[in-house]
């Protein structure tokens, strides 16, 4: 759709015309964010620095009655993002840490701010914002907040939404708001927490106060090599019913070590059907007590080899194998659909077994790695985009798996979202009564559907459809 | 173009944060996966016809290969950009008027040599001080000047002896290297050379210096002028292939990623060699006294991510000094990028302020590096920065290091 005359050159005014995109090379690098399947190509994208500058430009997209859509590092893989027509408000240059209180554990940062480079700041003072998605090094706290992503380390510290204390917001009609605070104990319901997840649907963050935590005095991490894929999944609850609760718990099947030894060279072994990565972190002898356990559960499980990285440089190869796994995968296949299913922990063995069964059904070869001790799947579909139906084969398959999910008891997303990509879905894991509570939610705050429009909800409250049909999905974190 | 290997982008972004000039401007077409995008959209035609939008995306590409670093399904991002850039360079747009004629200058001996003496006569009459001081020059201009080195009169190789012996402490001979001259380290850059054949000879190799060597096209190759490189690259082979040498020991990290990258070789079949990675395996005599001074070390983006050189130079770093600071974004480009530093001057500038900020956050007395381009350009930041850091590459500071030795000094007759 064609922007309403005068709203772009009123948005170059408010920001200096080189922070407003509307030539088509400048747009067409926005058509997708991580997940290529769908895009959609906006009208303009502006680029704002301040909190007040987003709230202005809100208010001159609702006077024209133009959709609107925050937009951070573009490494979502649902489609939460893009925007067909209408104005992509683009939050990289908002990327500054305005605090860093380390004494009272809290920094107040810009959305645009990279997690990895929070990270890179608070470290000197022995802290971490823990959320630690593979796509750390590239997506912002902005989108984290946006997506309540998590990561490998959720198991133990919990994803986004623990450990957000407050934000300023725009809510759609341009007015700000500071929800929460710097410390968690405030009276009255945890607005800023209600917004964590909802997708940029409601408000449009422009500053978040986040809760660091202490980095653990000691870690050591562990890799458990097994020739079932059963084995690996078993030794899971194995592990945890022993009472040992790890940083984190990673599986990784053979086709996903395939890549990665193509490539990146991490040191898993190739002849796996799968491995478990496990991190155990805090006071030494706290480790030491853990080790044992961890090992007796996978040597019971039927566990040919298990290895402690020695060193911190065998540790980062380790985790650099597993957070770009996913990113490798382009080594084996031209194209993959990334997936993202969660199942109850005990039902790992069941789903990741009728998983390769659905994959051989359509012919299709299916990658796993699995945040594994929270139940978290990240099944990924390698097809051919060069055949007229590889793409649509993939998406059958892959939904055949969600649906798989959500039968034992799963749900169709743990961290990746719903955006567009699962709209269609929504209304097989909700009842239409959830549905309506959600849809009234959000029209509370959102009541032109301006902001985020077509996304998350299913049906109605749409602009226009995204298209499908480019060839090359991806993604890469998980 | 290739096809295939755009295909291998499967546009995770995770390259996002190590560009430069998306950290700086923050836009996804100015970002690694926004300029495979748009060559994408150039090679599908996507844009009808008009190409002039994506061409300036590309152009301010520094080409610095720090996304090939990050990325996790090994795109061939230099490839590629050197592949759309040379049909740019065939389609006759020059990306800026300055670009060619530049090119033209450092392809040949005789316009480097002219533009060399130009050079020395500003800084002999001290009237480069002054432009540097002159605020209504543009800053780039400003930059260019304040960077330079103190041109010597001649080249080093027109200067030195074209064949040393070794001169190591124990008298014992370990091998035969050459040196690859160059053109910009020849002219420009001839202390380097010197320390570069200083070291060698002491730790116990003969060094040969070849008659008549010149640019290796690393320059011609990013700007997409391949033809040209092609020429200076077969150029380069035949002056090496009548010498008999172990290994060509190379000193500029963006010749070294060149020849590298060309699969360059002469008929002798001797390997190119980057003098950190030489001087790492082949340090018989380290220095006895370390320097003192506060250090840190720029990784130049060529050797760093381009050649995959990470360690070496700071092992010798840590062979040679006391107090190695590291620095934040180290490996993040100084916005030199050979020409770039002139055709892109604007954007070179804001990403060398981050830079010097960066570098003076850890206040060193000496910076080293190991490549002309961030040399100069490093330089420039700091004394337009009016921070007294003296800029040297990463074999200079050895040298100094082993200068602090009597008998060192002797052997090469330094006062």
């Amino acid at each position: 759709m064609a922007l309403p005359a005068g709203l772009s050159r009123k948005l170059g005014k408010l920001l200096g015309p080189q922070w407003v995109d509307k030539d088509p090379a400048d747009l067409l690098v926005y058509q997708s964010d991580g997940l290529t399947l769908h895009a959609a190509t906006p009208d303009v994208v502006v680029y704002p620095e301040t909190t007040e500058q987003c709230a202005r430009i809100i208010k001159t997209c609702a006077s024209y009655g133009a959709p609107f859509v925050a937009r951070g590092a573009g490494t979502g893989l649902s489609g939460g993002a893009i925007s067909d027509g209408g104005v992509i408000i683009q939050l990289s240059r908002m990327n500054r840490v305005l605090q860093i209180d380390h004494r009272n554990r809290f920094a107040i940062v810009q959305p645009g701010v990279v997690n990895n480079y929070l990270n890179l700041q608070v470290r000197p003072f022995g802290l971490e914002f823990a959320p630690d998605p593979s796509s750390q090094a590239a997506c912002t706290i902005g989108g984290n907040v946006a997506e309540n992503a998590g990561g490998p380390h959720t198991l133990k510290y919990g994803v986004t939404s623990n450990h957000i204390l407050g934000q300023t917001v725009v809510f759609p009609d341009g007015s700000i708001e500071q929800l929460g605070g710097t410390f968690p104990l405030a009276a009255g319901p945890d607005f800023s927490a209600f917004l964590v997840g909802t997708e940029g649907t409601i408000a449009i963050t422009t500053e978040v106060i986040v809760r660091l935590t202490p980095l653990a005095p000691s870690v050591k991490t562990m890799l458990a090599t097994f020739p079932t894929v059963a084995g690996a999944t078993e030794s899971v609850s194995a592990i945890l019913s022993a009472g040992v609760l790890p940083a984190a718990l990673e599986l990784i099947d053979n086709l996903c070590i395939q890549a990665v030894e193509a490539h990146l060279k991490a040191g898993f072994p190739t002849e796996a059907a799968a491995i478990l990565l496990i991190e155990l972190d805090g006071e030494e002898s706290e480790i030491a007590n853990e080790s044992a356990p961890v090992e007796k559960a996978c040597r019971q499980n039927g566990a040919t080899d298990f290895r402690v990285a020695q060193g911190e440089d065998e540790r980062q190869q380790l985790w650099r194998g597993r957070k770009h796994a996913v990113g490798s995968l382009g080594k084996l296949s031209p194209a993959f659909y990334t997936n993202d299913g969660v199942v109850p922990r005990s039902k790992l063995t069941t789903i990741l077994s009728e998983i390769y069964r659905i994959g051989s059904k359509h012919s299709l070869r299916v990658a796993n790695v699995c945040h594994a001790g929270d139940g978290s799947m990240h099944p990924l579909v390698l097809f051919d985009p060069t055949t007229a139906d590889g793409a649509a084969r993939a998406m059958e398959c892959s939904e055949e798996i969600l649906l798989a999910c959500l039968e034992i008891g799963g749900s169709i997303t743990g961290e990746h979202g719903v955006g567009v990509e699962k709209r269609h879905m929504m209304n097989r894991m909700f009842s239409a009564r959830d549905l309506e509570h959600m849809a009234r939610l959000r029209t509370a705050f959102n009541p032109h559907d301006l902001l985020n429009p077509g996304k998350v909800l299913p049906g109605g409250a749409t602009r226009g459809e995204v298209k499908a049909g480019v060839s090359i999905p991806g993604g890469s974190w998980i | 173009m290739e096809q295939n290997l755009l295909q291998e982008c499967i546009h995770c972004g995770l390259c996002l944060s190590s560009c430069p000039t998306y950290l700086v401007l923050g836009k996804e077409a100015d970002s690694p996966r926004g300029r495979l995008a748009l060559m994408k959209a150039i090679e599908d035609d996507q844009l009808q016809g008009d190409n002039t939008g994506a061409f300036a995306h590309l152009d301010i590409c520094l080409g610095c290969l720090a996304c090939q670093t990050s990325c996790p399904s090994g795109v061939q991002y230099g490839h590629l950009l050197e592949a759309t850039r040379g049909y740019q360079y065939v389609n006759d747009r020059q990306l800026f008027g300055l670009q060619k004629p530049l090119l033209k200058i450092i392809a040949s001996p005789t316009y480097l040599r002219w533009l060399s003496r130009l050079a020395r006569a500003l800084q002999l009459i001290r009237l480069d001080r002054l432009l540097i001081r002159l605020p209504i020059l543009p800053r780039p201009v400003r930059s260019q000047l304040a960077g330079l080195p103190k041109i010597p009169p001649q080249p080093f190789t027109r200067t030195a002896p074209s064949d040393f012996p070794s001169a190591a402490p124990d008298g014992q001979r370990r091998g035969r290297v050459a040196l690859f001259t160059g053109c910009v380290m020849d002219h420009w850059y001839g202390t380097v050379h010197a320390a570069t054949v200083r070291v060698l000879r002491w730790n116990g190799y003969d060094v040969v210096l070849p008659v008549d060597n010149h640019c290796c096209g690393a320059l011609h190759s990013h700007a997409g002028d391949h033809d040209t490189a092609d020429v200076l690259l077969k150029n380069s082979a035949k002056v090496f292939d009548q010498i008999e040498a172990d290994a060509i020991i190379i000193n500029s990290a963006g010749c070294g990623y060149q020849l590298a990258e060309k699969q360059w070789h002469c008929a002798t079949g001797a390997p190119v060699i980057d003098i950190c990675v030489w001087m790492a395996a082949n340090l018989h005599h380290p220095p006895q006294t370390r320097l003192g001074q506060r250090i840190t070390y720029d990784a130049p983006c060529h050797l760093f991510h381009g050649q995959g050189i990470t360690r070496e130079p700071l092992q010798l770093l840590d062979a040679a000094c006391q107090n190695m600071l590291p620095a934040p974004e180290a490996e993040v480009c100084c916005g030199s990028a050979g020409i770039y530093s002139i055709t892109q001057g604007h954007m070179s500038q804001q990403i060398l302020d981050r830079k010097i900020d960066n570098i003076m956050s850890v206040e060193p007395r000496m910076l080293a590096t190991a490549n002309p381009g961030c040399h100069l350009q490093l330089q420039a930041g700091l004394r337009l920065r009016g921070a007294n850091v003296d800029v040297r590459h990463v074999v200079e500071v050895l040298d100094l290091a082993y200068q602090q030795d009597d008998s060192y000094r002797r052997t090469f007759g330094i006062v």
